[in-house]
């Protein structure tokens, strides 16, 4: 043994306590990389499942998305795009279409009916509500999460209004105000004022006042305009091109304009004595005149997007007026039945249709884009502006506000 | 010079019987550390699979009902305390037959609890054959519970809104043990109404 290796091993013993210490410390090793392994393969799986949850809550909120977006504006507007907490979904939607038939026709757009069955063997009638399919993907990496649910909504389809401006009777109007029944856009731009196509579809230029055949012949010529109003309409009704009559036109109640069966709007009709105007309309109000009494009187700014109806529904113009078939004396006599009255308009801009037994003011500064009828056949329908009104045709505003009326209906909903 | 003569036979066996003593002591702590790495794993095991389970359970439950066509043949069918069973249109052809056991795609599906066996059963498309598969062992009992709109208890399938799950497992030995719950909205039932 030299010198150097006495000095590294003087007693040969040591390696003992070498060999100890690593064989406790592999020991410690294995029993550490084993609870490791455990703890790595415990939070793959938590992770795991914590992914897939995370991934099918966003296809959750895609659909959420979806159907807001549906409720708020129908079907346009899509593919919806977002993202929440790092995962992307994308929402699109279609119409179903289904084969009911048998034997197979192959297949129609599917319809809910009023007494909630599908169908598609005739098609989607007026009171028949189209059913869509949302479908929501939510991605991030490979973790994929698909949505599916069916809504419906009720899209009414009203009767194309004729003239910005439509009435039983004869109108007096007044005032700074304009009443143009060339088509706007639903922000009031004028689309074409050259179109002098007239075939009744919605999207064309109109008269600005138009006659039904619940008016008088003289009540064509009886239009009065007082102050100078301005009247623009289509230059086919020369030379007085602002206002026509059309006795092929019937008016009589809001659930006819809208396309609707008589008494369908019942359960939505407010007294005119707590009614109170929002902020904003939305959809579709229906306030009762309260057997000839004024509703939305005074101050009250419209606003908003839908149709709002002033209407007493008990009355029926044909009964008022002494040269139709449904003339009826007593009725004209009981105030019961008396026309409802939508007493002023003070301000405002309302995107839609404002159907109204009779019509005494609109003051301020109001715009109307869409169209009023007047469903008074007797009366003179006066329409006085005390500000700068304008009534503004416009067929996209008309469209929007059928698309606003009732909210959707979810029918079905799976996760695949 | 005496250092450099080596261990005596009885330095020898003082060591080795260190050495043993050492050794059993290592043994002791190997095993115990083992049993506890083996315990452990089971318990995480018996977690992992009761909460595949339920969360298996819980998404398929939750497509019960869907009748996308109107053919009313889409609901629950079965609503035990210890079992469930429902059907779902969700290829979209207005009848509740068909699947797929490539994209695991069951229109017709029942889980149980097995008591005797300890497991949580499973069978898809029970009325055109399908046999019963475990999904989790260990399983000690099965609690579902079917709550109507108000949160109250109810044995109408159609007015079942919430459906709230309750797994109780134990590992092999049953020395440890513990539960599971999950609630499932039917939206379905709730959008039908």
């Amino acid at each position: 043994m030299t010198e150097r290796d006495r000095m590294r091993s003087p007693s040969g013993r040591e390696g003992f306590a070498i060999v100890a210490v690593l064989i406790v410390l592999i020991a410690l090793g294995l029993v550490g990389g084993a609870a490791l392994s455990l703890s790595i393969g415990d939070a793959r799986v938590t992770q795991l499942f914590s992914r897939a949850g995370e991934v099918d809550a966003a296809a959750s909120a895609g659909i959420e998305h979806g159907a807001a977006q549906f409720e708020g504006v129908g079907p346009g507007g899509f593919p919806v795009n977002g993202s929440i907490n790092g995962y992307n979904y994308v929402v699109n939607i279609w119409a179903d279409t289904f084969d009911y038939n048998s034997p197979p026709d192959g297949g129609r757009t599917v319809c809910l009916a009023e007494d909630g069955t599908f169908n598609d063997n005739e098609g989607c009638g007026l009171t028949d509500r189209i059913v869509y399919v949302l479908e929501s993907k939510a991605t991030r990496g490979s973790y994929v999460a698909v949505q599916r649910m069916r809504v419906a909504r009720l899209t009414l389809t009203p009767a194309v209004p004729h003239g910005a401006l439509s009435s039983n009777s004869t109108i007096s109007v007044s005032g700074d105000l304009i009443v143009d029944g060339r088509n706007h856009t639903i922000a009031g731009a004028l689309i074409d004022s050259l179109d002098t196509s007239y075939t009744k579809v919605c999207d064309e230029n109109k008269p600005a006042v138009m006659l039904t055949d619940l008016a008088d012949d003289v009540d064509v010529n009886n239009i009065k305009k007082n102050s100078d109003p301005s009247l623009y309409g289509n230059e086919t009704f020369a030379p007085d091109n602002y206002v026509a009559k059309d006795s092929t036109i019937v008016y009589v109640t809001p659930e006819q304009i809208l396309g609707l069966d008589e008494g369908d709007l019942d359960l939505i009709i407010q007294d005119s004595d707590t009614y109170v105007l929002p902020d904003s309309i939305v959809g579709l109000v229906y306030v009762d005149g309260g057997y000839g009494s004024k509703a939305i009187d005074g101050t009250n700014k419209v606003d908003g997007t839908g149709m709002l109806v002033v209407h007493n529904p008990l009355y029926d113009p044909r009964e008022h007026d002494p040269s139709h078939a449904m003339y009826n004396p007593s009725r004209v006599l009981d105030p019961a039945y008396a026309p409802a009255n939508l007493g002023n308009i003070n301000g405002g801009t309302f995107h839609g249709i404002i159907i109204a037994d009779k019509i005494d003011k609109i003051d301020g500064n109001v715009t109307v884009m869409g169209a009023i009828i007047s469903l008074s056949n007797v009366d003179t329908t006066q329409i006085g502006a005390g500000g700068t009104a304008s009534i503004l045709y416009s067929c996209e505003a008309i469209q929007a506000a059928g698309n606003s009326l009732l909210p959707a209906i979810r029918l079905s909903w799976k996760a695949e | 010079m005496r250092g450099e003569r080596g261990l005596t036979l009885i330095e020898m066996l003082i060591a080795m019987i260190i050495l043993s003593i050492m050794g059993l002591a290592m043994v002791g702590l190997f095993r115990s550390q083992h049993q506890t790495v083996v315990r452990q794993n089971d318990g995480v095991l018996a977690t992992q699979n009761a909460r595949a389970a339920v969360d298996m359970l819980a998404r398929e439950l939750r497509n019960a009902g869907y009748d996308p066509r109107g053919s009313g043949s889409a609901a629950l069918t079965a609503m035990e305390a210890d079992s469930v069973a429902w059907t779902a249109d969700l290829d979209e052809d207005a009848a509740v037959t068909s699947w797929d056991p490539v994209s695991d795609f069951y229109e017709e599906v029942a889980y149980w609890h097995d008591a005797v066996a300890g497991e949580l059963l499973r069978a898809a498309m029970p009325s055109l054959g399908g046999s019963a598969e475990p999904v989790a062992d260990g399983v000690d009992s099965l609690a579902l519970s079917y709550l109507d709109r108000t949160g109250t208890a109810t044995a109408d399938s159609s007015q079942v809104e919430l459906v709230r799950i309750r797994l109780w497992y134990s590992t092999p030995d049953g020395v440890q043990t513990g539960a599971i719950e999950s609630q499932v909205a039917l939206r379905n039932n709730i959008y039908g109404e």
